[in-house]
């Protein structure tokens, strides 16, 4: 490990290292025991195989939108947009396999997983392409595509898509062909109630085709020449407009895919307002994991623990709510938010 | 310890070290009262560590300070300026924004009520100070409507406003004309007279002779030398700085072959603006260099860029390059037909700042099918080897090809790019200010690898606003002036000063003055 990544991840593990402390102030002051709480999140999230379980199905979507953030952010971009791509992505699918269309898995399954991609793509690529023609700033345009987003998926599933018969604001549940398949069918020890699938292995890979792309191929040098200065990209004879095109888009796609985990590998259908902020929390999972794909993997992981024990803490603690973990989340961004100060602290060492 | 009375600083026996590099090596350094005290050494020698250690920004590992005779220690730069020390830096820490005004007071305010900024004692305060050091300034001016002196001037004023005793001039005319520099000159005679002392920081060894009382030599983070301007020449110091005695390199003849690039009526408008480039006409053979002498400002770097394909918009003409007409071409589709690049700015254009010597030694070659697998993959094996024997030919220390090229000095990284573009055999080499900011040792090495490639038969346009440099390497040399080439240099007939003129306009152009 060179020592410029060695310092890189000291700077992360001590910013880390002060999030947690502070957090452990702030249970202090509510008047609880910060050790007991902690402990619960890590037996909750990794001391049974179905803890295990549920924390990688938090994981996945934080995955999936911190690598879209962080693919935007090698491109010279901030996209705050993961949010509406993510819900234009599944919008897509949900609406497609809950057609009544019926094709074989081995053909659904692709076409579903290629139009979630799509579909974000393409709201990812609408304020790249603004700002390479027009010069307006993406982080604008990714927030109005937000609301845009929302909105448009608001009036689908409450009004022309929604499942007829229900109560809930559903749309129609997707096609036998269009479901992918629960990890529990493969690992055995995983019980057939936790919902992470295989959405989680397409991730994985997509990390593994993120680094490769970054590491290995002449695209991927290209397009982080554009990210760091157009100004070096237009002397070194790159199109730096192509590749903010390219990144956003292929940032969008990243977003458009938890599609595949939400709507083809668990809930079968487009459920109202479901992601609530995965595509923000991308935002931090990103900054966290300084846009390496194995950093980001661990950043994601942490939220996903997280996540998992939140659902412990309202049992186990009379003076605590399960919102606790926002807190910790917004402590932990804070403090990755300031590393250029622990970094300072690590190169004095 | 009664000596250390007569110096306003003293820095004795200071040693830093990054990493496992000395940068400076038990340096001590006497500034005499009311003297100019200049510091030369080429780059990486030290000469700004130790600066920025008097100045606070570096703690020293070990060594004592002392001003005025008492010991005193300086964690940062704030305490800097409470001990009467003030630096202008290289880059200019104005606010361009704000006023003149605005950016004196800023960070010393006189306030009314403890909250209120008294502009009126602030004012009469500036003017007298002003009249008292001889500047002139419009105090309600904006900062980005000034020019690069002015700025200057500005900077040093605020020194002064801040009641500074010792002020440190970072190369600081390197971004200077010739008659801003002499204005520059008289503004530091000016604060000799009232007894303040100033420290350059410069490799201008003309200069040094010019203005310093006094000069101490740095070379490989230690003193070689302290020397009374009286008793030394530039050939002495040039000599201590680089260890060695200066050969000036020797041109051979060269047969001058085909045209490689013909440039016929070309002229550049940008949108709402007046023409930067007008009507250029050039021709530069095989195994030539031409050159373009001009004051920086007059469309250097806009020819730079629409002869490398950077500038597309707003450029009629007509370039033809090996009788091929280019106009259209990108500048990716130029340099795979054998054009090469090195340009005036190399930290806004040349390498990646986040990135180590391989990844920068392919940069703008990284299409190159040598480089490539399949033309997407990148053949790491290859490109790693190249990146080697290029540090080791071109001289870059360290010769690592992990090292962040960001880190390396401006000698070293110039270097690099010298190689990167001279070693991917072109046929056109379009150079700009290949030496700016570099030490002489380098400089020397620089011109050696150009001269080199003009007797290999490169086709070479060399951009330089270093007459002596033009006079050294060039076989033909041209003047521009306000985008236009204005006139041919003759360097039998043309001294420095009838070329200055020409720079500058002409005859006329001084008489409307």
């Amino acid at each position: 490990m060179s020592k410029e990544s060695l310092s890189v991840l000291a700077t992360t593990l001590l910013s880390l290292v002060a999030a947690f402390f502070v957090s452990a102030v702030i249970i202090l002051i509510l008047g609880e025991n910060p050790v007991e709480v902690f402990k619960v999140f890590i037996v909750a999230s990794l001391f049974s195989w179905d803890g295990v379980g549920f924390t990688l199905f938090y994981m996945t979507p934080l995955l999936l939108t911190g690598l879209s953030v962080s693919m935007a952010f090698k491109g010279g971009l901030f996209n705050i947009g993961a949010e509406g791509q993510l819900y234009m992505g599944s919008m897509a699918v949900a609406i497609f396999a809950g057609s009544g269309i019926n094709l074989p898995f081995y053909l659904m399954i692709p076409i579903c997983i290629l139009l979630a991609f799509l579909a974000g793509g393409i709201w990812g690529v609408i304020p790249g392409y603004l700002k390479v023609k027009f010069g307006s700033h993406e982080v604008i345009n990714t927030i109005m595509l937000n609301l845009i987003a929302y909105g448009i998926c608001n009036y689908l599933v409450v009004g022309p898509f929604k499942r007829q018969g229900d109560q809930i604001l559903e749309t129609e549940f997707i096609a036998q062909s269009a479901r992918v398949f629960r990890l529990n069918k493969i690992i055995p020890w995983i019980s057939e109630s936790v919902p992470v699938n295989f959405a989680l292995l397409l991730t994985i890979s997509l990390c593994v085709g993120y680094w490769y792309f970054f590491h290995k191929m002449r695209y991927g040098y290209e397009m982080q020449v554009s990210g760091h200065s157009s100004e070096v990209a237009r002397y070194a004879g790159i199109n730096s407009g192509r590749y903010i095109i390219l990144s956003m888009f292929i940032a969008g796609g990243l977003a458009g895919l938890v599609a595949v985990h939400e709507v083809m590998g668990f809930r079968y259908t487009f459920h109202d307002n479901f992601s609530r902020g995965v595509g923000f929390m991308g935002i931090a999972v990103a900054l966290l994991g300084r846009n390496n794909p194995l950093g980001i993997f661990m950043a994601a992981f942490l939220f996903g623990m997280m996540n998992r024990g939140s659902l412990f803490i309202d049992i186990n603690f009379d003076k605590l709510s399960n919102d606790l973990v926002i807190v910790v989340q917004g402590v932990i961004i804070l403090f990755a938010a300031m590393s250029g100060m622990f970094q300072k602290l690590v190169r004095s060492k | 310890m009664s000596e250390l009375r007569d110096y306003a600083l003293k820095m004795n026996n200071i040693n830093k070290k990054f990493g496992d590099s000395l940068a400076n090596n038990q340096v001590s350094l006497c500034v005499e009262k009311g003297k100019i005290h200049a510091i030369v050494g080429e780059n990486g020698a030290g000469k700004s560590t130790l600066v920025k250690i008097l100045y606070g920004y570096h703690k020293a590992d070990s060594g004592d300070i002392y001003i005025n005779g008492n010991k005193v220690a300086i964690n940062n730069s704030e305490q800097a300026i409470g001990y009467g020390i003030g630096m202008v830096h290289q880059h200019f820490m104005l606010i361009e924004a704000m006023t003149i005004l605005d950016n004196i007071v800023l960070g010393n305010p006189l306030l009314k009520l403890g909250m209120v900024i008294d502009y009126k004692s602030v004012r009469s305060k500036i003017n007298a100070l002003a009249k008292e050091y001889n500047f002139t300034f419009q105090l309600d001016d904006k900062v980005d409507a000034l020019g690069v002196g002015s700025k200057q001037r500005l900077e040093i004023f605020k020194t002064i406003y801040r009641k500074t005793d010792i002020l440190i001039l970072d190369e600081p005319t390197s971004v200077l004309t010739k008659v801003e520099i002499k204005d520059l000159f008289k503004i530091i005679g000016i604060l000799k007279k009232q007894g303040k002392s100033v420290i350059i920081i410069t490799h201008k060894l003309g200069e040094v002779m010019e203005i310093a009382d006094n000069v101490t030599v740095m070379r490989d983070a230690k003193v070689v030398a302290n020397r009374e301007i009286k008793n030394t020449s530039i050939a002495e110091l040039a000599g201590l700085m680089v260890g060695r005695e200066i050969i000036a390199s020797r041109k051979e003849e060269v047969i001058a072959g085909d045209d490689v690039l013909v440039v016929e009526n070309l002229t550049y408008q940008p949108q709402k603006s007046k023409k930067l480039l007008d009507n250029i006409n050039l021709r530069i053979a095989k195994g030539e260099i031409v050159g373009i002498a001009g004051v920086s400002g007059n469309g250097q770097p806009e020819l730079e860029q629409v002869l490398t394909g950077m500038i597309k918009t707003g450029v009629k003409g007509k370039l033809r390059y090996r009788g091929v007409n280019i106009s259209q071409k990108t500048t990716a589709e130029l340099r795979s037909s054998g054009l090469a690049h090195i340009p005036s700015d190399r930290n806004k254009w040349a390498y990646i700042n986040e990135w180590v010597n391989y990844q920068n030694s392919i940069l703008g070659y990284h299409a190159k099918r040598k480089y490539n697998i399949a033309s997407c993959w990148f053949n790491f094996p290859v490109i790693k080897k190249m990146a080697k024997s290029l540090l080791d030919k071109y001289k870059v220390t360290p010769p690592s090809i992990n090292y962040s090229t960001k880190s390396l000095s401006g000698g070293n990284q110039q270097k690099l790019i010298v190689g990167r573009e001279l070693d991917s055999n072109p046929d056109l080499i379009i150079i700009a200010e290949p030496t700016h900011g570099v030490d002489i040792g380098s400089v020397e090495f620089i011109h050696g690898k150009i001269l080199s490639a003009r007797k290999a038969g490169k086709a070479i346009l060399l951009i330089s606003s270093e007459l002596s440099e033009l006079r050294k390497l060039s076989d033909r040399s041209f003047v521009i002036c306000e985008g236009k080439i204005v006139d041919e240099i003759n360097w039998q007939k043309d001294d420095d000063q009838s070329i200055g003129i020409k720079m500058i306009g002409g005859a006329n152009a001084i008489k409307r003055n």
